[in-house]
């Protein structure tokens, strides 16, 4: 697949717009798994435009800051925004290749993952509030079991095709799928757990309620409002359709567009759009269908992907 | 060959089913899981009728989902229903679910592991099913042994009834469907006969020590981590 | 010694009516719910059984082997040895049953609907247990063994005390988990049996059956022998009360219906043992005797030793006795392993000797604890002054049990020990030596204080029931014969059966 190198412009062309793409799309697609959702409750429920509103609303509002807070709580808003941006510079949605790819590395969106999560949970602890505690703590517990699920998950895939680079990754993989290796079934179904997890999704999370019983990641940006709010509501949309974006293109990438034709590369993006709205369907059902966990059972789950994940790698090596 | 797509894609769905069924603290939910297995359990024996070409382990196939998917669920919804909740639902085990979950892995490694030390040849159906099935088994009793609750006992005794199925499927192609009918009425009478038995438990404990030792009382108690 | 008129009964005709007759009786007992009826129909269909096996008793003495069906039933010595032991033990369990269910039901620990269920799980359980030697194909003998397990179960859950359920839990679990090992072995047997490294598997119905594999047992391969026989050992040993997987035994045995307790102790566990015996013979067949040979010694004396110092801190009866069950099936699969004609022969007359030593001791405890009310050994006293007859017996059947002479079980001891020590296993042989001493001490130990004295409470003295001390009678009478001299057919019969092991 004759792939033009980054030196192109119009390879730097298509990157931003995917980059674009993902940012423009973020909100639709956490408004339309909200509708899905209302919809399988039988309610109304918001408009799926719903998002961009609130959004719209909160960048107009003032700032409440607690006086207990240090700089910490007023950059970390930027801080996680800009690092999910940089994660959503060189994830593949619907080319196989992106100019920025050349730093794109799977470690490398752990960690900046990492970094987001870190200084959200800083942020949290920061207002010295009863509740950014408990979702602190909480949050923590969730999530320092999920980093090794994700590494061993993500592992797998890269040890299967033989290289951390996203790029390279799923240019080896639009010939592949999870059909040929059971080793990628496993990962496959550790990373949709993870995913589950991470998005908080019921059986894990429950965001919308605002209850002291049900939140973990709302808890911790409780205090945050304004603009800093929107900020950070924007991230975690750019989040879910990261994630949910790596979960389809890593296992399911039948359709992704391997050259820059605009014919292959609007089939690539309708394509994608598909399955992503198949999936938010998905999550969606499962949401309905299943309540949010206990607390201390959640980890029960997080072993799950953690014990998927481990049998993917003894399937490696058979 | 066409065939070793699909039968690895099988025998891994087979196996996350098990692992989802080793983490369910409950009776009720354990069931709907275990369901799941024998389905696809189900489905793995029609592939292997469908390549072996043996209309008997077809009839096996139908079987197996008929009766253990349909029947013996219902059956044990219906005798346990009036057991008290306390006996249904695992908060003590011997053995904690999340590390058995562990434990899973390692055994799925070590039958695998094993697998390779017997000579298979060109059989594709035994090489990708005998170690799944070996693995069925192990934790078929790894849960037996690490659940305190009599209930979830039997929990353990239909999964390792499960991997014994597979067993006699994958190494030998399908033993003569007498033997295999006999097998099944073993089992469903064995299940009928420990639900009763679980019914009259259920009035009054809910874990075997021997008989000299005295009863604790189980209390629902938040789990320490 | 073949009478003429006997000779025109087929052998077919024989072994079907004796399958055919329990499920009659149980069929009858379903039909007929009355109390009387029913205890008449089960004596009456176990008398019939006995009555037929001795019928084809003549034959096997004459013909060696019967194989009928196209080889669906396969009969040897050594299955007709198991088969009159089943039906010799059932006969006079089933006449024991009449006073002792009675007693029960008319102190109002059973009722009605239960008393029947005994009965029509008393012939179930014969009709399963007599399956077992004559199948010859493995897997139906799996199902039947397994099918003794579930009908054994549910006779114990008779009783709806709590310990009986717990104990028949244990049982039913441990049990199916050390079956689903036998079948494993045996499906490895199979596989063992139709694998050709170069040709792909096909299933043959035929290759499943014993004599099939028996024939084979050259060309199989060594490691699956291997693999199949330890699989073959724990799991059929769990069924047999070989330790360490005897855990269940204690319980089961003690917590069962008196007579139900004899015919575990007698007749179940030698046919599970019965069932490693054959794939004794087909490993033997194949990579020679001394693997499975070493095995077997191992878990014999294992057994024999748990079992001895077991049963030194007893202080229930009828746990005792379990625990010398296990003992003594420790000391038959030793002498299995220990080969050579004489040990096998001390073996099987062993086994023989135990299952009319074994429920003669239940018979007398079962009358004991109905009269005293209690199993505790420590609250029984003077038994000989308050019920002589009972007493004498259990006095004399303790004695046998422990190995004494004039008695049977001395001589099925002392062939064995002999044997041990005239051949290799000297080790084995000393130890073991040991662990009867052990048992001989705990057990004269409460039984003279429970024969002897004066009793604690005031309890009215006379016997129970007349019938249930005509069977004790029955067996105190064979173990002194026995004890003295091996009568000729019967001695036939077991030279035939050793002959079976010649190759071992």
């Amino acid at each position: 697949m004759p792939i033009e190198t980054s030196a192109s412009v119009s390879g730097v062309l298509i990157g931003i717009i995917q980059f674009l793409v993902i940012l423009v799309l973020a909100p639709l697609l956490t408004g339309i798994m909200r509708k899905i959702k209302a919809i399988t409750q039988k309610r109304t429920g918001s408009s799926i435009f719903q998002t961009y509103f609130d959004i719209h609303k909160l960048m107009r509002k003032d700032e409440v800051i607690s006086e207990e807070s240090s700089w910490i709580f007023r950059f970390s808003p930027w801080i996680i925004f800009s690092s999910t941006l940089v994660v959503a510079s060189f994830i593949p949605i619907f080319v196989v290749y992106s100019p920025f790819g050349l730093g794109g590395d799977i470690i490398l969106i752990i960690g900046l993952f990492g970094v987001s999560r870190f200084f959200l949970m800083l942020a949290g602890l920061d207002v010295s509030s009863a509740f950014g505690g408990i979702g602190v703590s909480r949050e923590m517990m969730i999530s320092s079991l999920i980093e090794p699920a994700l590494f061993l998950v993500l592992f797998i895939v890269a040890v299967t095709y033989g290289a951390t680079n996203i790029d390279t990754i799923v240019s080896h993989e639009v010939e592949s799928s999870i059909l040929i290796s059971a080793s990628l079934l496993f990962s496959f179904f550790g990373f949709f757990i993870i995913v589950m997890a991470e998005t908080g999704k019921i059986p894990f999370d429950n965001p919308a309620t605002h209850l002291e019983l049900t939140m973990v990641h709302e808890a911790m940006v409780l205090e945050f409002s304004g603009k800093s709010l929107a900020l950070i509501e924007l991230s975690q949309s750019i989040k879910q359709m990261l994630l949910m974006s790596l979960l389809i293109n890593l296992f399911i990438p039948w359709g992704l567009s391997t050259s820059f034709s605009i014919a292959e590369m609007i089939v690539g993006l309708l394509v994608f759009v598909l399955k992503v709205i198949s999936l938010g369907m998905l999550i969606a059902y499962i949401e309905t269908k299943v309540a949010k966990w206990r607390l201390f059972r959640i980890p029960d789950l997080i072993f799950l992907s953690l014990a998927s994940g481990l049998m993917g790698i003894i399937f490696l090596f058979i | 060959m066409v065939y070793n797509n699909i039968l690895i894609f099988l025998s891994g769905t087979l196996l996350i089913t098990t692992v989802i069924l080793v983490i369910k603290r409950e009776f009720s939910e354990w069931i709907q899981a275990y369901k799941y297995q024998t389905i696809v359990l189900s489905i793995i024996t029609g592939v292997i009728g469908y390549i072996t070409n043996n209309w008997e382990i077809y009839l096996a196939a139908i079987t197996t989902f008929s009766l253990k998917v349909v029947i013996v669920p219902k059956i044990l919804v219906k005798v346990t229903e009036k057991i008290n909740y306390e006996f249904k639902n695992e908060t003590k085990p011997y053995i904690s679910i999340r590390m058995s979950l562990i434990v899973s892995t390692i055994l799925v490694a070590l039958s695998y592991f094993l697998t390779q030390q017997i000579q298979l040849g060109e059989d594709v159906i035994a090489r990708s099913f005998l170690p799944v099935s070996i693995s069925l088994l192990l934790i078929g009793l790894l849960v037996m042994i690490g659940r305190k609750i009599a209930l979830n006992q039997i929990v353990g005794l239909l999964i390792l009834e499960n991997g014994l199925f597979l067993f006699t499927l994958s190494l030998t192609h399908g033993i003569s469907l007498i033997i295999e009918i006999g097998i099944f009425i073993d089992i469903l009478v064995g299940i009928v006969i420990s639900s009763i038995l679980i019914h009259r438990i259920g009035y009054t404990f809910d874990n075997i020590d021997d008989i000299d030792q005295n009863r604790e009382s189980i209390e629902y108690t938040e789990e320490d981590d | 010694m073949i009478n003429t008129t006997i000779k025109i009964l087929p052998e077919s005709f024989l072994v079907i009516s004796i399958i055919l007759t329990p499920i009659l009786g149980g069929i009858l007992v379903t039909i007929f719910k009355k109390k009387k009826l029913v205890e008449i129909i089960s004596v009456l269909s176990t008398t019939f059984v006995l009555f037929l096996t001795f019928l084809l008793l003549l034959f096997i003495i004459d013909f060696k082997k019967i194989t009928l069906f196209n080889e669906f039933f396969y009969l040897d010595s050594l299955s007709m040895i198991i088969l009159l032991l089943i039906s010799f033990v059932s006969f006079v369990s089933s006449i024991y049953s009449v006073n002792y269910m009675g007693k029960q039901y008319r102190d109002g620990i059973v009722d009605d609907k239960h008393l029947v269920r005994y009965y029509q799980g008393f012939n179930i359980f014969l009709f399963t247990m007599l399956l077992v030697p004559i199948i010859n194909n493995t897997g139906l003998m799996w199902v039947a063994i397994e099918a003794t397990t579930l009908v054994s179960v549910l006779l114990i859950m008779i009783y709806v005390k709590e310990d009986a359920i717990r104990s028949a839990w244990k049982y039913l679990i441990i049990a199916t988990v050390g079956l689903s090992f036998a079948l494993i072995g045996t499906v490895f047997f199979y596989y063992a049996n139709i694998h050709d490294p170069l040709l792909p598997v096909q299933p043959e119905e035929d290759k499943i059956n014993w004599t099939n594999m028996l024939e084979n047992s050259k060309s199989m391969d060594p490691m699956i022998v291997k693999v199949a026989f330890i699989f073959i050992i724990i799991g059929y040993g769990t069924k047999a009360g070989i330790a360490p997987m005897h855990t269940w035994l204690p319980d089961a045995h003690s917590e069962s219906p008196t007579p139900i307790s004899a015919m575990l102790s007698g007749v179940l566990l030698n046919c599970a043992l019965y069932g490693i015996l054959r794939f004794h013979l087909i490993s033997s067949g194949s990579i020679g005797a001394d693997f499975s040979d070493n095995l077997l010694i191992i878990f014999g004396l294992l057994s024999v030793g748990i079992a001895s110092f077991s049963i030194l801190f007893q202080t229930d009866m009828k746990r005792m006795l379990a625990y010398s069950s296990v003992e003594n099936i420790g000391i038959v699969t030793l002498a299995f392993g220990f080969g050579g004609l004489f040990a096998i022969y001390g073996a099987i007359l062993h086994m023989i000797n135990h299952a009319i030593v074994k429920p003669l001791m239940f018979f007398a405890s079962g009358k004991i604890s109905q009269k005293y009310e209690t199993k505790a050994m420590y609250k029984i006293k003077g038994i000989v002054t308050i019920m002589p007859i009972t007493g004498i017996m259990f006095l004399i059947g303790g004695l046998a049990i422990v190995g004494l002479p004039p008695f049977n079980i001395f001589l099925s001891k002392f062939m064995i020990l002999s044997s041990g020590f005239s051949s290799d296993h000297i080790l084995a042989s000393s130890v073991l030596i040991i662990f009867l001493a052990v048992i001989f001490i705990g057990f004269i130990r409460n039984l003279v204080m429970m024969s002897f004295g004066k009793p604690k409470t005031q309890i009215k003295s006379g016997e129970l029931g007349k019938l249930s001390i005509v069977s004790m009678v029955m067996l105190v009478a064979f173990i002194i014969i026995f004890g003295i001299y091996i009568p000729e057919p019967l001695d036939i019969l077991i030279s035939d059966a050793v002959n079976i092991f010649k190759q071992v």
